[in-house]
């Protein structure tokens, strides 16, 4: 039990990272990762509903859309318990934490758009509790570290002279590109050698 | 009174929003049913190889589509039938069967088998698919699988054989491979040219004969082959013209039941009861073994009919809350009762009066 | 009387391209998930882009046909309940009679009910609009975002059948995606140079 946890977390945290190996959760990405501190605002509140949604999604599938044969409704029901959590969140952090509701400002209200959320809420009713629970932590900790990383590196590269073409999302894309071969390197993958050298020659030109 | 206006219109509008979509999926759904994977393809096929290998495999399930149509109609229903056949080609298992058949497993999920047959001998055996919500194939019987296989393998009927047989810990999901492959097994013969238009023919089988002589003393016994789907599986009658019904019943999960019921045909009430399979759980509780006996099930049934049954309590002693074992029970015996008419109005039945 | 022709003229004209000027991929930056996800070949990009489209067109012209019964304090949730009952019935369509399509772009389509295209296209344009232009908007818009995807579709699966695997993987799709954006930036700027040229000379003329 312990070993399929721990690589669960591995999983989640790098290999099978939901942003840079499972693409899930773009827009809010690139939109956020500029700053650190949004960064880890961003990330603590999305592992928060990530997980939150996962546990009320997973208990309301098995015991109320699969006994009453309603599987059916199981997009209207998990984006809405979404869209609902979000707006909680909302009341409760412009009451408890105002700078950090202004921190993230629209961002928060786009939570509910995040397709990490929903992605893992649709996937969390294939396991059980356990690894329902576990995994949908490690994967909000992961987008929090995505976030990070793609937020230190950003925040160099705003200081360095980039072209104008490759300014603004562009930039950051190809930032996430290399990223995500590191991380997705960790499981062993294999990038032939072309790819290689395409990536160094790239590389070089930017630099 | 605007601000009550407004809240008022939020919650209609809302309603009427919830009421229409869910309304257009429910049609949505039932019109669009998904499509199971069916047929042979890489995954099957891998599949396959590990218990029945060979150099390629055909697919015969449009060649025998009208059996497999005719077979499901008699004998299966939404949740347990015969999918499809394939036979091998070349190897050790050249022109051997691969019957696929549907059982029932966990939440109203199927589990779809793949059985392999040498002649009408198991030979392997091995699942295409399992509801991905059931967890208890993962957790039970995956792990088990080699007491699954091992108890399968060589056999050529599965008798009285109930789910805990199997040993895995997941009893539903083991009645459920259960009914499938005994499904499998007849429409093996089906297909086979074994089955021919049946005919009345003395009883030989040791354990049946057992029972019946233990219900009526007599020697011999004709085993009528009257079917009526998921209610009789034969009649038995000796030579005194004593009718005795082999009855299934069903209920939920845990009480499928199969029982020889000795019925009087005049008055329609029941003589005797022996089991000769039941398909209960011990659960908890809800422990429905006492009721695997002839003596129990005797005293409970005897002199009964049809509406003295459905007077009876809810759970029958000594089990205690096994609700859905107590109701198969019934149901069993009432199916026999039920058609008693219609075995003694049938070809055979004729016979069986003019013994009298 | 002519004025108003010629301006909503105009307006559908400037709707009917936004598909292309605003194009939501590379301009306005939304629908980045399925984007990355669903280009590595042609079928998948292509069977996205029309279930996008098909969710996009309907849920927003039912949006903008009863825009006026939906109160502005329930608008989110009505909106997300209008477009998941579309995604709904994408799913319970491939699911049916598609199954070999819906293994590769299943989870995908589950996700067009949270593509920021669909959402933000309900809450900017199908709540302001007549159903008549939310009808355009939509179907350019559709169309747009489907040939981005055609586009790093076709992109990818060359790449990949080259033998560059990277393509396949989630880093390959980001380094097409961002180079794709630079250079549509950089066909956006060159024509900018062009017209600015061009009124430049014009006024130059009038000067003279």
């Amino acid at each position: 039990m312990l070993l399929s946890i721990v690589s669960i977390v591995i999983a989640g945290l790098i290999t099978n990272n939901i942003v840079l190996v499972q693409s899930w959760g773009m827009c809010p990405y690139l939109g956020v990762s500029k700053k650190t501190n949004s960064a880890v605002g961003m990330g603590l509140a999305v592992t928060f509903v990530i997980t939150l949604s996962s546990i009320i999604c997973w208990l309301l599938y098995n015991y109320m859309l699969v006994p009453l044969k309603l599987e059916y409704l199981q997009t209207i029901v998990f984006i809405l318990i979404i869209a609902v959590l979000v707006q909680i969140i909302d009341i409760v952090l412009k009451k408890f934490s105002p700078s950090l509701y202004n921190a993230l400002g629209v961002y928060l209200a786009l939570i509910t758009t995040n397709c990490a959320v929903l992605s893992t809420a649709n996937n969390s009713i294939n396991s059980d509790f356990i690894t329902m629970l576990v995994t949908a932590i490690t994967t909000g900790l992961g987008f929090l570290l995505a976030l990070i990383l793609m937020a230190g590196i950003r925040e160099k590269s705003e200081l360095s002279k980039t072209p104008k073409i490759f300014q603004g999302f562009s930039i950051a894309l190809i930032i996430a590109a290399i990223m995500a071969m590191a991380f997705q390197g960790f499981s062993g993958f294999n990038i032939d050698v072309g790819s290689y050298k395409l990536m160094m020659m790239g590389g070089a030109l930017w630099l | 009174m605007k601000k009550m206006n407004l809240t008022l219109k939020c919650i209609l509008v809302m309603s009427v929003i919830a009421i229409v979509s869910v309304a257009l999926l429910a049609v949505a759904n039932t019109f669009l049913v998904p499509a199971k994977s069916s047929g042979l393809n890489d995954k099957v096929i891998a599949r396959l190889q590990t218990f029945c290998p060979a150099d390629s495999y055909n697919d015969l399930t449009d060649t025998y589509a009208d059996e497999i149509e005719k077979f499901n109609s008699e004998n299966g229903d939404n949740y347990s039938k015969i999918n499809g056949v394939y036979s091998a080609v070349g190897g050790d298992n050249d022109g051997n069967n691969i019957i696929e058949a549907d059982g029932p497993g966990f939440q109203s999920g199927i589990i779809t088998m793949l059985i392999a047959f040498n002649g009408e001998t198991i030979s392997g055996i091995g699942n295409r698919t399992y509801d991905t919500k059931n967890t208890y194939w993962k957790d039970h019987v995956e792990p088990n699988w080699d007491n699954v296989v091992n108890y399968f393998v060589g056999k050529s009927d599965l008798g009285s054989a109930s789910g805990k047989d199997l040993n895995t810990g997941a009893t539903l999901s083991s009645n459920g491979i259960l009914k499938a492959v005994r499904l499998a097994i007849d429409f093996n013969k089906n297909i086979n040219g074994n089955v021919q238009k049946p005919e009345p023919e003395e009883v030989t089988d040791s354990d049946i004969l057992e029972k019946l002589k233990a219900m009526t003393n007599s020697e011999t016994f004709i085993k009528y082959p009257y079917k009526v789907n998921q209610q009789v599986n034969c009649v038995y009658v000796d030579n005194t013209g004593s009718v005795i019904i082999d009855a299934l019943g069903a209920e939920g999960s845990f009480g499928g039941c199969n029982l020889l019921v000795m019925v009087d045909a005049s008055s329609k009430t029941v003589l005797k009861v022996t089991p000769i399979r039941m398909d209960y759980q011990v659960y908890g509780e809800y422990d429905a073994s006492g009721l695997d006996d002839p003596d129990v099930l005797t005293n409970h049934f005897k002199g009964k009919n049809i509406s003295d049954i459905d007077a009876m309590e809810k759970y029958l002693s000594p089990a205690t809350g096994a609700t859905e074992s107590s109701t198969g029970l019934k149901n069993c015996i009432k199916n026999a009762l039920k058609n008693i008419d219609g075995f003694l109005s049938s070809e055979w039945g004729s016979e069986v009066q003019t013994n009298e | 009387m002519s004025n108003k022709m010629l301006l909503n003229k105009r307006i559908i004209k400037k709707t009917a391209l936004g598909g292309i000027l605003e194009n939501p991929v590379f301009v306005l930056v939304l629908g980045m998930c399925p984007t990355i996800k669903a280009s590595t070949n042609i079928t998948d990009a292509f069977a996205l882009g029309i279930a996008t489209t098909f969710v996009l067109i309907c849920s927003n012209v039912i949006i903008s046909l009863f825009r006026k019964f939906i109160p502005d304090q329930v608008r989110l949730p009505a909106y997300i309940v209008i477009i998941a009952t579309f995604v709904t019935i994408v799913q319970l369509f491939l699911a049916s009679l598609l199954p070999d399509l819906n293994q590769s772009i299943g989870p995908i389509v589950a996700m067009i009910v949270v593509n920021c295209i669909v959402l933000g296209r309900a809450e900017s344009f199908a709540s302001k609009n007549s159903v008549l232009l939310t009808l355009i908007d939509c179907t350019s818009m559709g169309i747009g975002f489907t040939l981005s995807l055609l586009l790093m579709g076709a992109i990818r699966q060359g790449l990949i059948a080259l033998n560059f695997s990277i393509f396949s993987t989630t880093a390959g799709g980001f380094l097409v995606l961002g180079l794709l954006m630079a250079l549509f930036n950089f066909i956006m700027m060159t024509v900018e140079k062009r017209k600015m040229q061009k009124s430049r000379a014009g006024l130059n003329e009038e000067v003279e």
